[in-house]
């Protein structure tokens, strides 16, 4: 999947300069949030950065590598990431240039390669997509519904007598066979195993999620992630991960209970999490109250294996907020 | 059209040639085909590939709403394309791209648009597609007892009122199939088998609310599990609901009808079921009365309404250029009327069992 990425001085200043010039209120990355974001990601961080004849970065490609789950075999895929092209170029340039680091990442990173990554994914606003669709053959994988319950009915959910919580405790050695065991049930779930779950939530600088493990009896149930932060204009309480073995409507409850309680203890009324629509827990969670809602966002694509068309990712990937930079 | 590759030849479908379809698959109603495909009052657009007098393949084609010429860009709806059975798999491939280039070569508004419906069980029968996403389904019985505060009116007339009412409640975007009392006439007042019924909601005597539903159906949908195995289906009693539209800012006179609806559904023993995009306001009044969001095994696929140049490389650049996938699926108030093959199906579209 190719090595992470090396953040030179250069690199980081393109990309501020790039990023402030579209946002203005981007803050510069602190060097442990680098470090997070390359270095030290499971999956690796590869990248690929287009540099003029005076070594200036003209545009930079990079990703998160991740696995989907299928069956037996982890595939390698990638989660597209802070890319841009240098803001001072006229738009063809920027285009041109943006389509050649890209064009350099696939050639290096992806199928055929050897271990190459099987599937590129990203979410973008939806006006985003656009360039990706036209010049490097993306296409919208599914839709990003916006799940929403509130914090007071979650919190009314009942806890099954044999159930019970552990919370902010270390990801047990147990959660890795214990998805494993499950995952057939789920599609194309995006891999869920203690290092990732380390990197993703205990290792990140600066943000804190809260976090619990469901235990029924001495055997993990379940688990479930929550961060309270601004989104999309409102302080929500987004559930940036969640699990329990599909169809175990006692655990979806409880951990429901345990999400409602810690927003509400937080002094937030709204709940939100996010998925595709052939996610299993789609319906069941509409059943439980979730309701459903369009969002800016979309999961787009692009398939490497000639064995697994986009249609296919589209019908079947399971993800997260986990899977997502958003959260 | 008189097109030739060998001896094949394509030609408008005419009414002779019905007959020959229906003969391939020992289907029942013509009816359904016919009123489709060839009814009086609008022009026909399907095609057929004959050798001879011998029909080899049909493709079903059906532009969505009235033609407005010169105002807005035509859409085109293919159905799954008909090849005579026990034909070889290469002939009928090139049938059926003979019939499809015919189609666009014969296209003389490059921003139109041909949409298609395919069961994701089914490989795309067409070049040239690309996939505008899942089609998702609004289904269930909506909660919250019917208002007695509006005045309901069943058995509304589908004339120009009506028509003007929808062509108000679905904007002004380019992609707007326009729904003339003439188009409601054919596909809803003379559809064969009829069973359509009108509901509107009207607040001092102005409609603010209006649905049509069809007559109720086993709707065939994914069961939830997604895992290894072949994906399983089971089939669900639905109320279609073809069409439906509110007034901007009339959210209570839409949750009036939409509890209309729930009762005429219950009292069938059915669930609602009908098809709206998500940044229609009317998306967000049937969850928050607890419609579900489900998914179908159908995918929606569009392509530009004209022929690509030719190698991959460049049909995809020309693709991304002459259409614009994100303004159609933010801007086409779609409904299940607008998918004539997928919801009114021939008979039996496949061989006889």
């Amino acid at each position: 999947m190719g090595a992470s990425v090396e953040i030179t001085s250069g690199l980081r200043a393109s990309f501020d300069q790039a990023f402030a010039a579209i946002d203005p209120g981007y803050q510069p990355r602190l060097q442990a949030e680098w470090d997070w974001r390359t270095r030290q990601v499971p999956g690796g961080a590869p990248a690929e950065t287009l540099l003029d004849r005076r070594g200036r970065v003209q545009a930079h490609y990079a990703a998160l590598g991740t696995r989907v789950l299928d069956g037996e075999q982890r595939l390698p895929v990638a989660q597209v990431v802070d890319t841009f092209a240098a803001s001072e170029l006229s738009l063809p340039r920027r285009v041109r240039a943006f389509t050649r680091a890209c064009e350099s990442f696939v050639e290096s990173t992806c199928l055929p390669a050897a271990g190459g990554f099987v599937l590129c994914y990203g979410f973008p606003v939806r006006p985003a997509w656009r360039i990706g669709r036209a010049h490097l053959g993306y296409t919208v994988l599914q839709e990003f519904w916006r799940q929403g319950i509130g914090a007071q009915d979650a919190a009314r959910s009942s806890v099954a007598g044999d159930l019970a919580f552990e919370e902010d405790c270390e990801w047990p050695a147990e959660l890795d066979a214990f998805f494993a065991q499950h995952a057939g049930e789920l599609g194309l779930p995006f891999m869920r195993d203690t290092a990732f779950l380390r990197w993703r939530f205990d290792q990140r600088p600066n943000v804190k999620y809260s976090r619990c493990l469901l235990r029924r009896g001495s055997g993990l149930a379940g688990w479930a992630v929550l961060r309270v932060t601004d989104w999309s204009g409102e302080r929500v309480a987004l559930v940036c991960d969640r699990f329990c073995a599909p169809g175990d409507q006692e655990a979806e409850l409880a951990l429901d209970q345990w999400l409602g309680t810690q927003a509400l203890a937080a002094g937030v009324t709204h709940l939100v999490a996010a998925g595709g629509e052939h996610s299993p827990e789609f319906r069941s969670a509409q059943e439980r109250g979730w309701r459903i809602a369009r969002s800016d966002y979309c999961m787009v694509g692009r398939s490497f294996d000639p064995d697994r068309p986009d249609s296919d990712w589209a019908r079947r990937l399971r993800w997260t907020l986990a899977d997502t930079d958003l959260v | 059209m008189g097109e030739q590759s060998n001896k094949l030849e394509v030609r408008p479908l005419e009414p002779q040639h019905i007959a020959q379809v229906l003969g391939w698959y020992s289907m029942r109603k013509g009816t359904v085909m016919e009123w489709l495909l060839l009814d009086g009052a609008r022009p026909v657009h399907s095609l057929v590939a004959c050798e001879g007098e011998t029909v080899r393949a049909l493709l079903p084609v059906l532009r969505l709403g009235d033609p407005i010429p010169g105002e807005r860009p035509p859409m085109w709806e293919w159905g799954q394309p008909l090849v005579a059975p026990g034909s070889d798999a290469g002939a009928a491939r090139g049938w059926v791209e003979t019939l499809a280039a015919a189609f666009l070569r014969g296209q003389d508004d490059p921003e139109g648009v041909v949409l298609t419906w395919n069961d994701t069980r089914d490989p795309v029968p067409f070049d040239g597609f690309e996939r505008l996403g899942s089609w998702s389904m609004l289904q269930g019985l909506p909660t919250g007892a019917e208002d007695g505060a509006w005045v309901m009116r069943e058995a509304l007339p589908l004339d120009d009122a009506a028509a003007a009412f929808i062509g108000a409640c679905a904007g002004a975007s380019a992609w707007v199939p326009r729904r003339s009392s003439a188009y409601l006439d054919w596909r809803y007042g003379r559809a064969p088998g009829g069973g359509h019924e009108t509901t509107g909601v009207l607040e001092g005597g102005e409609l603010r609310a209006l649905a049509v539903t069809g007559p109720p159906r086993w709707e065939d949908q994914p069961e939830e599990c997604l895992g290894d195995g072949p994906s399983t289906h089971v089939p669900c009693r639905v109320l279609p609901v073809y069409e439906f539209w509110v007034a901007e800012g009339a959210c209570r006179p839409g949750q009036a009808l939409l509890g209309n609806l729930a009762g005429q559904a219950r009292a069938q023993a059915c669930e609602l079921n009908l098809a709206l995009p998500s940044w229609q306001p009317a998306f967000d009044l049937c969850v928050g009365m607890g419609m579900r969001v489900t998914p179908t095994s159908r995918d929606l696929y569009a392509r530009p309404a004209a022929l690509a140049p030719s190698g991959p490389r460049a049909s995809q650049a020309w693709n991304s250029r002459a259409l614009d996938l994100e303004a159609l699926r933010c801007a086409w108030p779609w409904s299940l009327g607008d998918a004539h093959f997928s919801w009114c199906p021939f008979e039996s579209s496949g061989p006889a069992d």
